[in-house]
């Protein structure tokens, strides 16, 4: 049964690399990983790093080296802060981490808070470490791992779970064991059948782990995905994990398992490269932070008569600096230009909004309430068929009110 | 203003004139059928009605409401102008469909309540028509009495000739229609232009629902309470279910159900609304035809329920749970 949910927006839309192996990519020029406001420097500035080793630590979390070459410390880019490695082309990897080996039964909440910090695994849907997330997540019912894509055209994770099944099962195992939770979700669009398949050959037991096919609809946010999952709407300020669900995304969960099997931290990040112009585009295995200079020469260059967009076509933003831990998919966009038309009140606006608003109300002055609830998903602005920049509109004037 | 630069970096196909062609799509099948039976004359009146709607809609756009960002002219002016002789006999004067397409351009700019229409404007011109002009209004003749296309004003005594009785009206007689439903459900009984083709009809609700225009749900929850309200409470000399279909299929109901429930702006956008809408809808029509007899008053309790609206939308509306966080009082140390 393909579980549905209020809001979002059908796009139909070819896969771009479906079937399309995911290539391993280790020479870049440097690698840039965003520094966050409180950081500190463990290995000195100038000196020759290795795959793996700790360069410092950002916000609590540790920071490795994702190449080999020299450390040239914390510098701001373009107007962010990165931990900035210049690659010697060599890719030379520091000796793995072994912890003591123990049964994952044996294994407490703490220990693997201690590992997913230690190894430092990222969530790429929230981009945050994969440790606070855990840390934040008190009698936890559910862990829910989010296998869909950030956009329709995209194949990446259909992929990556193909090619990773057991790990991502054995990753979710880690994941119930840390919190407690009775029962394991992959979330996934209701296409994927081959990736519900691959996850049934290692998920033996139905009371554990269920597959939940979901309605082709985007975005799938935090609220789509509780109510299509448990058909409960959340508070505007209510997170699932204070309704004891998690959510995490399927590759935190691979990288857990990868971390703690082989004693290395994440220093590799999955992303795809996709949309008309990309010359070798396809689904990449990158090293951590890599920069989109690099990116770009994977690809031989970024196409020039497109917009560079990262994570989604609907609310995704141009990209600059470097690959950060929330970004799983770059695409080239059409620079299109729409005339706006005057609001012919069709409600088309509302019917997609996954926060049940009436986003048309902005151009009647009622906007107070949106400023507090919209989400910026900009499905809104995608159906508006008078190409109307209502979610624009709403975040300009939440600006102007807030100055 | 144009967009550029700015998320989202895609857009739907379907653009400002791609409502007006869904729908202009879904009166082609009613379109043909009226001119099988009724003749050439409802392509004029189709015609007038459509240019003059155009042409009202651009006189108030660009003279009385000055629009300043563009026009608001989207084709819609001419699509209820047509939707409005659907709901006229088709002896009916030219002069009609020019006073309907300037009624419907009345109704269109008509905005009362948060920017969103206060009529349906097909309905409200019909409505008004029916008030203004109620004999020419109900001259229902026999189906398959081509009359002249061109002729401005029709012969009254040609017109008396092959005057007879719609479904309806029989009906306020206490009986039903002497063809059967069969004849009502095909389109073969008299009636109004367009409100006779009832399989026709359920073509266009089909376009329209494939194209989202139209709600499910909405149009199912007013015929629901009319067939069995039609079940529970028959009259007349016929057995109780097939005076229930020929409830269903006579009159203005399956148009109101197709057309008037399917136009965005007048009903409620909530799911919710749209079911209390329909069933309101489908409720107050069956017990005004117990009173009224053979007047069609779905018009007026449509132009009715547009008004409450936004009212049942409101209502309707997820509300906000506005969590109540029990705050701990700080514990300050004995000092």
């Amino acid at each position: 049964m393909v579980l549905k949910f209020h809001g979002g927006v059908h796009i139909n839309a070819k896969k771009l690399f479906a079937d399309s192996e995911i290539k391993y990519i280790d020479n870049c020029w440097a690698i840039c990983i965003a520094a966050g406001e409180e950081y500190s420097l463990v290995a000195e500035i100038g000196a020759q790093v290795y795959g793996g080793e700790l360069l410092g630590f950002s916000d609590g979390t540790p920071v490795y080296a994702s190449v080999s070459g020299c450390f040239n410390g914390v510098l701001e880019i373009e107007g962010s802060l990165y931990f900035t490695v210049i690659s010697d082309g060599e890719n030379n990897q520091t000796p793995p981490y072994e912890p003591e080996q123990r049964a994952l039964t044996q294994l407490t909440k703490e220990d693997i808070i201690f590992a997913a910090r230690q190894f430092a695994v990222m969530d790429s849907r929230s981009g945050m470490p994969l440790w606070k997330l855990l840390s934040q997540t008190e009698n936890c019912r559910r862990v829910v791992i989010d296998c869909t894509e950030p956009f329709p055209h995209s194949a990446l994770l259909e992929q990556v779970c193909l090619e990773n099944a057991r790990q991502l099962v054995y990753g979710s195992k880690i994941l119930l064991q840390a919190t407690g939770a009775l029962k394991c979700v992959f979330a996934l669009e209701c296409g994927k059948k081959k990736v519900i398949n691959a996850i049934g050959g290692y998920a033996h037991d139905e009371k554990l782990f269920a597959a939940a096919p979901l309605e082709e609809k985007y975005p799938y946010t935090d609220r789509a995905l509780v109510y299509a999952l448990y058909v409960k709407n959340l508070d505007m300020n209510e997170t699932p994990a204070e309704n004891g669900i998690l959510i995490v995304s399927a590759e935190a969960a691979i990288a857990l398992f990868n971390a703690m099997v082989s004693g290395m931290p994440q220093t590799r990040r999955f992303v795809t490269l996709c949309g008309d112009g990309f010359e070798n585009g396809g689904n990449f295995s990158v090293p951590r932070g890599i920069t989109f200079h690099d990116l770009q020469v994977i690809c031989n260059g970024f196409p020039q008569d497109k917009l560079i967009v990262k994570n989604s076509l609907l609310s995704g933003q141009q990209v600059a600096g470097a690959l950060d831990d929330s970004t799983i998919a770059i695409l080239a966009a059409e620079d299109k230009k729409i005339p706006q038309k005057p609001c012919i009140s069709c409600g088309e606006c509302a019917n997609v909004c996954p926060v049940k608003l009436f986003p048309a109300e902005i151009l009647l002055g009622k906007s107070q309430r949106m400023y507090e609830k919209c989400v910026a998903c900009g499905a809104c602005e995608y159906v508006c068929p008078s190409a109307i920049p209502l979610m624009n509109l709403i975040k300009t004037k939440e600006g102007d009110s807030n100055e | 203003m144009n967009k550029t630069a700015l998320p989202p970096y895609i857009h739907t196909q379907k653009d400002y004139w791609g409502r007006t062609k869904d729908w202009a799509i879904a009166l082609l099948p009613v379109l043909i059928w009226s001119v099988f039976v009724f003749g050439a004359r409802v392509i004029t009146l189709c015609v007038v009605a459509a240019a003059f709607g155009l042409g009202f809609d651009y006189i108030a756009q660009k003279y009385i409401l000055k629009a300043e960002k563009g026009w608001q002219i989207d084709g819609m002016a001419a699509i209820y102008s047509v939707l409005t002789v659907f709901c006229m006999p088709v002896v009916v004067p030219l002069f009609l469909p020019v006073c309907s397409a300037a009624l419907v351009v009345v109704a269109k700019n008509l905005r009362v309540i948060r920017g969103k229409r206060l009529f349906n404007p097909f309905i409200f011109s019909t409505a008004t028509l029916y008030l203004c002009f109620n004999g020419l209004m109900t001259s229902f003749t026999r189906p398959f009495a081509y009359f002249s296309a061109f002729t401005p004003v029709l012969d009254g005594k040609l017109v008396q000739g092959y005057r007879v009785l719609s479904p309806l009206e029989y009906m306020a007689d206490g009986s039903v229609y002497e063809d059967g439903v069969l004849a009502q459900l095909y389109g073969f009984a008299s009636g109004n232009i367009g409100e006779i083709a009832v399989a026709a009809m359920a073509v266009s609700l089909i376009w329209l629902l494939i194209r989202k225009e139209a709600s499910f749900n909405c149009t199912a929850a007013m015929l629901f309470p009319i067939l069995v309200l039609s079940l529970v409470f028959p009259s007349g000399d016929a057995e109780s279910n097939y005076y229930a279909y020929s409830v269903l299929l006579s009159g203005g109901i399956a148009f109101i159900s197709v057309f008037a429930l399917s136009e965005s702006h007048t009903v409620p956008l909530t799911s919710l609304g749209k079911v209390i809408f329909g069933a309101v809808c489908g409720c107050l029509i069956f017990i005004c035809r117990k009173l009224f007899g053979g007047i069609e008053c779905g018009y007026y309790i449509v132009l009715l329920l547009n008004v409450v609206s936004p009212f049942i939308e409101k209502f309707t509306r997820p509300k906000d749970k506005i969590r109540k966080k029990k705050q701990k009082e700080e514990q300050i140390p004995a000092a």
